[in-house]
């Protein structure tokens, strides 16, 4: 007898358990004015215009934008000749590269960010380490693991090719006369590269930076255009139109609790705000350190290493007045961004696995327990609170997500490598 | 330094907290401020309606008993008590564009919620101070 009523006590609990973590409640039918004030601030529609970069005089430029979709493909812009742009920001995975880790001419330390609607963005790499899109686009060609190639090496290129020597000079004016030797110096690279740069003039030096932040800015222009589409969620919000109700043709129930969670109990939209569910700041939330590497100072370092580039916002090859560059002028650097990488789009994000800056989580389930969690962090503090969701919370946060993918908005055209003349 | 900022909000009973405790602040972005040493702030965005993810500038009229203040020193800091961070940003007093109305400069928001502000402001080496408690 006693033993019966033990075993009815486990299963109820058991059972009691299962309803906790499986069971959904019923979805709220109408949303609050505070919600749908939410809900609109997250739709594609209210998306404004793609704001100026007074630092690049091309960024919207048509022949600039052209010039800059052949360079993002070639690769011949590498110094083992298979590595582009194009090899990790790939535009059929919404410009990532699928892996942990991004694959260069070599294994690099940072998985790769997606391009898409980037340009909304005043801060670029997950440490905001660069202050423009131009400015971005040079750090890569240079870096060994990337593309390992340098600055001199690209300006002879361009020199060398008659097509890049028509684009360039069509867009930028005169293409300076390079020096006959070194074949290839910079002064960012190994020992060799550094004594070549050294032992050009300065005129010589300021003439190859010119040229090579010339490139970087065409390469953003044709960035520029990787604007995301419209998706169901999108559809969703647009269509309640003056109604309050939460059911839709366009979401189901699941997605629609998802979405509740994600502006309410789930705090996603702190950080994941605004028509691009990204704030484009940085923020610390306890990810674990990339395997072998020692955890990042994240944003601390970033406004440093921003602030001392010569291809920033204030730097001789920026088309801005002084004034114009706000962002960096007024940017934080306090001890609480120690840990602090850069907030993702969610926009697309069911395709651009695996996840955080080192691609740390592998799927989209396991980032949202990550946020459920909150562990303690590695380096400085969480910013993140434990959230206390069941897991059909958890899976309903992640039925939303999904509800964000659709094809960019951007031509087909800019999606393929360009069609040669 | 944010954390210092709560802190110094808690232990100085001295400052006259003026909270504009509106649900949103997005609509109306203007606030009012006093001291107890008899200062008045009057605190006015320039970008309007006032929303996240956007720098902007505002202008800050300064005024005693007997008008506008000129010639005084503000700094300004910013946060999040419940986030446990500052602004994205670390904005600025760069100009005294009339006498007595100050340009703030560099002041972004990055997320909804209960926000902080802190001006610290000397004036013939007196220093006082308000914090503005705010909803976006």
């Amino acid at each position: 007898m006693r033993n019966g009523i033990f075993i009815v006590a486990v299963l109820a609990a058991l059972i009691g358990l299962a309803a906790w973590n499986y069971v959904s409640l019923p979805v709220q039918t109408a949303w609050t004015l505070e919600q749908r004030q939410l809900l609109d601030s997250l739709a594609l529609s209210a998306l404004p215009e793609l704001p100026e970069d007074p630092s690049n005089a091309v960024a919207d430029s048509e022949p600039a934008a052209q010039f800059g979709h052949s360079l993002y493909f070639d690769t011949r812009l590498s110094g083992n000749g298979s590595v582009s742009c194009a090899s990790c920001h790939k535009p059929e995975l919404m410009f990532t590269d699928g892996l942990q880790l991004a694959v260069g001419v070599d294994v690099g330390p940072r998985h790769t960010p997606s391009l898409v609607g980037i340009a909304y963005s005043p801060w670029f790499y997950w440490d905001g380490r660069k202050d423009s899109q131009w400015a971005q686009a040079l750090a890569p060609l240079e870096a060994s693991h990337e593309h390992d190639t340098d600055r001199l090496q690209i300006a002879r290129l361009i020199v060398t090719d008659e097509k890049y020597q028509y684009l360039y000079e069509s867009i930028f004016g005169p293409l300076p006369e390079l020096p006959q030797n070194p074949e290839s110096a910079t002064p960012l690279g190994n020992e060799q590269q550094q004594a070549a740069w050294a032992g050009l003039s300065s005129a010589q030096q300021q003439d190859v930076n010119r040229v090579f932040s010339n490139l970087g800015k065409a390469i953003a222009a044709y960035q520029r255009k990787l604007i995301p589409g419209r998706t169901r969620f999108d559809d969703y919000v647009d269509g309640l139109l003056d109604s309050n109700a939460t059911a839709s043709e366009h979401l189901n129930p699941a997605e629609v609790a998802g979405l509740a969670l994600f502006i309410g109990d789930a705090q996603c939209i702190t950080c994941h705000n605004g028509p691009l569910l990204t704030n484009n700041e940085f923020h610390n939330t306890g990810v674990l350190a990339i395997s072998g590497q020692l955890p990042p100072m994240g944003r601390y370092d970033g406004i440093r290493f921003a602030r001392k580039d010569p291809f920033n916002c204030v730097g001789d090859f920026s088309d801005a007045n002084r004034s114009e560059c706000i962002e960096l002028r007024f940017a934080r650097d306090t001890n609480d961004l120690v840990g602090a990488q850069k907030t993702p789009t969610l926009r697309n994000i069911a395709e651009t696995a695996p996840y955080m800056h080192g691609g740390q989580i592998a799927t989209l389930y396991e980032v949202i327990e990550h946020y459920n969690e909150a562990p303690i962090s590695m380096l400085s503090h969480n910013e993140a609170k434990p959230l206390e969701l069941r897991p059909v919370q958890l899976q309903q946060v992640e039925d939303f997500l999904r509800t964000l993918s659709a094809p960019l908005a951007a031509e087909d055209k800019w999606l393929t490598p360009p069609i040669e003349r | 330094m944010f954390n210092n900022f709560c802190l110094l909000g808690k232990l100085l009973p001295a400052i006259v907290f003026f909270a504009a405790t509106t649900s949103s602040a997005g609509d109306n972005p203007d606030f009012e401020l006093q001291t107890d040493s008899g200062l008045s702030l009057h605190l006015h965005s320039q970008l309007q309606p006032l929303v996240i993810n956007q720098i902007h500038s505002w202008h800050l009229e300064l005024n005693n008993s007997s008008g506008l203040v000129e010639d005084a020193t503000i700094t300004v800091e910013g946060g999040m008590p419940e986030h446990d961070h500052g602004l994205p940003t670390q904005p600025q007093v760069t100009a005294e564009i009339s006498p007595g109305v100050y340009l703030i400069e560099g002041i972004r928001f990055h997320m909804p919620g209960a926000w902080q502000m802190l001006f610290t402001i000397q004036v013939d080496g007196r220093t006082t101070e308000a914090t503005l408690e705010f909803q976006l």
